[in-house]
């Protein structure tokens, strides 16, 4: 009870307390990439610590839990278990139905994503069909509008319009589509996809409320950083300046571009992303085990 | 306007390659080049699209000859259309290269963002 308890409080601090911390981080210097997995590890080990709290709760004899407190510190085997007798039952049962709902509206929000992007998909590919054209890995629109997007899914899709074409010049066409490419390769719509499920079903928890924006941000601030290595941070800007959409998102991609030229990630890179991102995924059961030590400490004196 | 399915699909594509209104035997030789169809099949599809207001017919000497309603281009630019307003979509499951954001402008990292304008 008392270590499903300090978990649980864990959980707390790190939803409510990591957007900040988390934002803090990725206006520094580490590359959008490595943002991105932080900010998807930390929701994950909020998703995770909750429910090893919840089982540890549920669980008869409350599963190895109190073998880990014992582990922890032997003087709170006694506390742990002489908690109030019968609150035990009541406390499993409202937190296992909490979850329970919670998973239930998880899946229900992802599966009618799914239905809808299937649809579009299969939208997408009926125009094609119509229009006459051959299918490749680009669907060309008919359309004087600046166009430019991609759908996720198993056979991803990128679209442009033929009004795209028109007003950008090879080069920064060329940009764009790597762009496009960049968000397929790293599955940017999977991960933007479970943010927004995420956002929407636990809007609650301040950091899955700020989750689907800040994924959305920083995968255009990934795929621009894939584009530049490739075709050079202002081929990017160009192609962004001239197809402007007039939005703060814009202004800031842009002065991204301006400060990282791109290239390949360098080495101290990848261990600050291994790192933070196995902190980040650690987070609540980190907290629980230095509260219950800084606890323990404090009971034993 | 409804949509097709892909033998529907291809159909209009015979249709829409003749310059006359065909019939269900024409349409089935068009079709047959690259697949092998039954000649009830093909009466089917031309009756579904005709149900779906994709095509006209005429009957001449106790047959239908069937023609497209509009053209491809048409066609193409109506579906198109319906595509692009579909895709305004709040559930936003593409990811556009510039798009325009209105309610996530104050989120925290944005303004986390916006506040330190980098030391590089």
């Amino acid at each position: 009870m008392i270590l499903a308890a300090v978990l649980l409080f864990g959980v707390v601090v790190t939803g409510w307390s990591s957007p900040r911390l988390l934002s803090r981080l990725t206006a520094g210097r580490i590359s959008p990439g490595t943002a991105l997995a932080w900010w998807l590890l930390t929701a994950a080990g909020v998703l995770a610590g909750t429910l090893g709290a919840v089982l540890l709760l549920v669980l008869p004899d409350h599963g190895p839990a109190g073998a880990i407190t014992r582990i922890l510190h032997e003087c709170w085997a006694a506390v742990g278990h002489s908690g109030l007798p019968g609150l035990d039952p009541v406390a499993g049962t409202f937190a296992a139905t909490a979850l329970a709902i919670a998973a239930g509206r998880l899946t229900l929000s992802s599966a009618r994503r799914r239905k809808y992007s299937t649809l579009l998909h299969r939208r997408h590919l009926d125009v094609l069909r119509l229009s006459g054209a051959r299918p490749g890995p680009t669907l060309w629109l008919p359309d004087d509008r600046p166009i430019a997007y991609s759908l996720g899914g198993r056979d991803g899709l990128i679209v442009a319009s033929q009004g795209l074409a028109g007003r950008l010049s090879s080069r920064e066409l060329a940009a764009v589509l790597a762009h496009e490419r960049a968000h397929l390769r790293g599955r940017h719509h999977f991960l933007a996809g479970c943010a927004e499920t995420l956002g929407r079903t636990l809007r609650f928890v301040p950091l899955m409320r700020e989750l689907p924006g800040a994924v959305r941000l920083l995968v255009e601030l990934a795929a621009d950083r894939a584009a530049a290595a490739g075709h050079g941070p202002e081929t990017v800007r160009s192609a962004l300046l001239s197809i402007h959409a007039g939005d703060g998102d814009t202004a800031l991609r842009l002065r991204r571009l301006a400060r990282h030229p791109g290239g390949p990630s360098r080495f101290p890179d990848r261990v600050r992303a291994v790192v933070g991102g196995t902190l980040a995924l650690f987070a609540p059961p980190v907290l629980t085990v230095c509260l219950m030590f800084t606890a323990g400490l404090l009971s034993c004196w | 306007m409804q949509r097709l399915g892909e033998l529907e699909a291809s159909v209009m594509d015979v249709l829409w390659g003749a310059t006359e209104p065909l019939r269900v035997r024409q349409v089935l030789e068009a079709i047959n080049r690259d697949r092998d169809l039954a000649y009830t099949t093909v009466m089917t599809v031309l009756d579904n699209l005709h149900r779906k207001e994709w095509v006209e017919r005429e009957m001449e000497n106790r047959a239908y000859r069937y023609r497209a309603v509009a053209t491809r281009e048409e066609a193409t630019a109506q579906s198109l259309r319906e595509l692009l307003d579909a895709s305004e979509d709040r559930e936003s499951v593409l990811l556009h290269f510039a798009r325009s954001v209105t309610e996530e402008e104050s989120d925290i990292l944005r303004r986390a963002l916006r506040r330190k304008p980098g030391k590089r």
